[in-house]
């Protein structure tokens, strides 16, 4: 991205909105307010926005159904923001289109890492021609839900994985057959899960493979490859 | 017109009771003078001929000559006898020491032999043949008596006991079981579950028990619901001020303080959280699915252990619940908190066994007392350590929201002495095959 991007936040605790707003452009941010949903429409016709921080409880037209609209006529990422922390909430705002979901209270550095992770996926054209990114993927009887960071196994056992496993089995799967080497996968990973204490990529690795290999000892889904490096073996499919 | 069953029975239980004890003594009555008619019918039956006693005396009396007339009178008088005078002499057939005319021979005159040609039933007449003091064999056919005689009083005593028992019987159970569907519905009162009305049937004043119960559970269920309802507004509206305070703390310049500040306010959200969990009971807006044990309590280990904390796993590779997995994983994240927080160190292992799937989380800490252990497991109680630790501790709400998803899973939880020190804290959770609880939310 060679210009700072410009991110509208749209909250209508004037508080909040005025201490995101300095937050992010102390991070090298253009910064542009709205506190309702007509005031998020002035502001995205008068300039061209890269990203809509939107709270989800606002007087009049509530969040979710600006999302939609905002889906609906453009392709600009969306973060939501919402107080009520229920997973219902998360489920449904990312169904309505939104590109991911942070509960209040929220670390400031952590919505930085979340706009810039979603910034770079729209800029990389990782987001499919239908200007989403891909919600689940699939193999070998395994769901990976990325929107809601949630492992199923092909029993339909939930599988718990930290954000730090979860974002490299992302990783691994968006680039399956490929041996990717260590400084690659750090570097598909950065995002998310900012700020986190996670292990090194080997760590991960030996964690994942103890939840998703039959036998972890010698395991056919991740393979090592000798030359410093893993290997995602099976065939993944994006729906 | 259709008429409700039981329209026509008294109202009141007092007025029942009343007509119980008629309708008892009536039936009573009734039985017996049943009884009595069918008594009566079978003595007529039993008068049906001579007894062979009265006419073997007959017979001893009269001289032989005239004896053959009086018995040939008797025979057509009383064909079914089949009555027979065989002279002096003749041997009679059959077994003169039968047992079975004991009775018989008591009542015969002196010098008489009673012997039985051929054995009676129950509706066929025996046949049997008395030798007279001359000799003579008289023959004939008698049904045999009937097994010992019950006494008259022993039956009306035995009728009334049987009688009194069963409409006692019948008559506490029908009148306590309104009473006992009461029992029931108030041990099945959950204040988060359906209600289900008790039947406002039976008499009065059962009626308007039910009646005041239902309103009694309404207003409860409606009294929680606003408690619910309180907590998580509360919860709600802390949050938008905690977020402020979050965003403001990170434009603080003093680096100390700002860490501070920021420990501070992941501590209240903490709370609030658990406050919020808590208030959740639980319960889960979502069904229920599989759960890969094994990975949910890997996954809280290696978290803690990445911090630093001496924790520990041992377990098989791939163990299956039916549950939530976010309220499981707050659960076990509460144990292995406490542990490592308290005991220095958390053990966790895993079992599947027949009893279910048993969790163990031990600690080397101090424990607690067994008399303390039941006031530990209450929401907003917290331990000795606990509350002389610094201000870092929570409401004292992670045991008990633990044993809330626990006991939400169908499970059970139970603190322990740990091995050869320390708190072992044992959650057994039911095997995949058992079906969960469905606890429907507010």
């Amino acid at each position: 991205m060679t210009e700072s991007p410009h991110i509208l936040v749209v909250e209508d605790d004037q508080e909040i909105s005025r201490l995101v707003a300095r937050y992010l452009r102390a991070n090298d941010c253009r910064v542009s307010l709205a506190g309702n949903g007509r005031e998020m429409d002035r502001v995205m016709d008068a300039s061209r926005i890269d990203l809509v921080v939107l709270d989800l409880m606002l007087p009049g037209e509530d969040g979710l159904s600006l999302c939609r609209r905002l889906r609906a006529g453009s392709s600009v990422p969306v973060i939501i923001l919402s107080a009520r922390g229920e997973e219902v909430d998360r489920i449904v705002g990312l169904e309505m289109g939104a590109d991911d979901y942070l509960g209040k209270p929220f670390n400031p550095r952590e919505l930085l890492a979340r706009v810039k992770a979603v910034l770079r996926r729209s800029d990389s054209g990782l987001r499919s021609p239908a200007g989403r990114r891909p919600r689940v993927m699939t193999f070998l009887g395994w769901r990976l839900d990325c929107g809601l960071a949630k492992l199923t196994n092909p029993e339909g056992g939930a599988v718990a994985v930290t954000g730090g496993e979860f974002d490299l089995l992302q990783a691994l799967c968006e680039h399956p057959g490929r041996v990717l080497s260590r400084d690659q996968l750090l570097d598909l990973t950065q995002g998310r899960s900012a700020g986190a204490f996670e292990r090194s990529i080997d760590v991960l690795i030996s964690r994942l493979r103890r939840k998703i290999e039959a036998d972890p000892h010698h395991p056919e889904i991740i393979r090592t490859v000798r030359s410093g490096g893993y290997v995602f073996t099976p065939e993944v499919s994006a729906s | 017109m259709t008429l409700r069953p039981g329209a026509l029975l008294p109202q009141r239980i007092s007025s029942q009771i009343a007509a119980l004890v008629v309708a008892s003594l009536l039936a009573i009555h009734v039985v017996l003078t049943i009884g009595f008619l069918l008594r009566q019918d079978d003595g007529r039956e039993r008068d049906d001929g001579p007894s062979l006693v009265a006419l073997v005396r007959l017979a001893e009396t009269r001289d032989p000559a005239r004896r053959a007339d009086l018995i040939a009178e008797a025979a057509r008088a009383f064909p079914r006898m089949q009555m027979r005078l065989a002279p002096a002499g003749a041997e009679p057939a059959g077994d003169a020491d039968d047992p079975r005319l004991e009775g018989l021979r008591r009542h015969l005159p002196p010098g008489t032999t009673a012997a039985l040609v051929a054995p009676g039933g129950p509706e066929r007449p025996e046949r049997v043949a008395v030798r007279l003091s001359d000799g003579a064999v008289l023959s004939a056919s008698v049904m045999p008596p009937p097994g010992r005689p019950i006494d008259p009083v022993i039956v009306s005593i035995l009728v009334l006991a049987i009688l009194i028992t069963v409409l006692g019987w019948w008559a506490a159970r029908a009148l306590t079981r309104p009473l006992r569907a009461f029992v029931s519905a108030a041990e099945a009162f959950r204040p988060d579950g359906e209600i289900m009305l008790l039947p406002e049937r039976g008499p009065e004043e059962i009626r308007s028990a039910a009646r005041a119960l239902n309103h009694m559970r309404a207003r409860v269920k409606a009294m929680l619901e606003e408690r619910s309802r309180m907590f998580a507004a509360v919860g709600h509206d802390l949050r938008t001020p905690i977020t402020r305070l979050r965003l403001r703390s990170e434009f603080i310049e003093d680096e100390g303080l700002r860490a501070q500040a920021l420990a501070d306010l992941d501590q209240m959200r903490a709370m609030v959280e658990s406050l919020l969990m808590f208030m959740r009971d639980g319960r889960s807006a979502r069904a229920p699915v599989m759960v890969d044990l094994t990975a949910s309590l890997t996954t809280v280990c290696d978290q803690f252990a990445d911090l630093g904390h001496d924790v520990s796993y041992a377990g098989p590779d791939h163990v299956a619940v039916r549950g939530h997995p976010d309220e499981l994983h707050r659960a076990v994240t509460n144990l292995v908190d406490n542990a490592v927080r308290y005991g220095g160190c958390a053990r966790v292992r895993l079992a599947a066994t027949v009893a279910g799937v048993v969790i163990d989380i031990e600690d080397d800490g101090p424990g607690i007392p067994e008399r303390d252990r039941t006031a530990m497991l209450r929401p907003f109680v917290r331990g000795e350590t606990a509350r002389s630790m610094d201000g870092t501790t929570g409401f004292g709400l992670g045991l008990s929201i633990a044993q809330v998803v626990v006991t939400a899973h169908g499970g059970t939880l139970a603190l322990l002495d740990g091995v050869p020190r320390g708190l072992l804290v044992r959650i057994v959770l039911p095997s995949v095959a058992t079906p969960v609880p469905v606890t429907p939310k507010i």
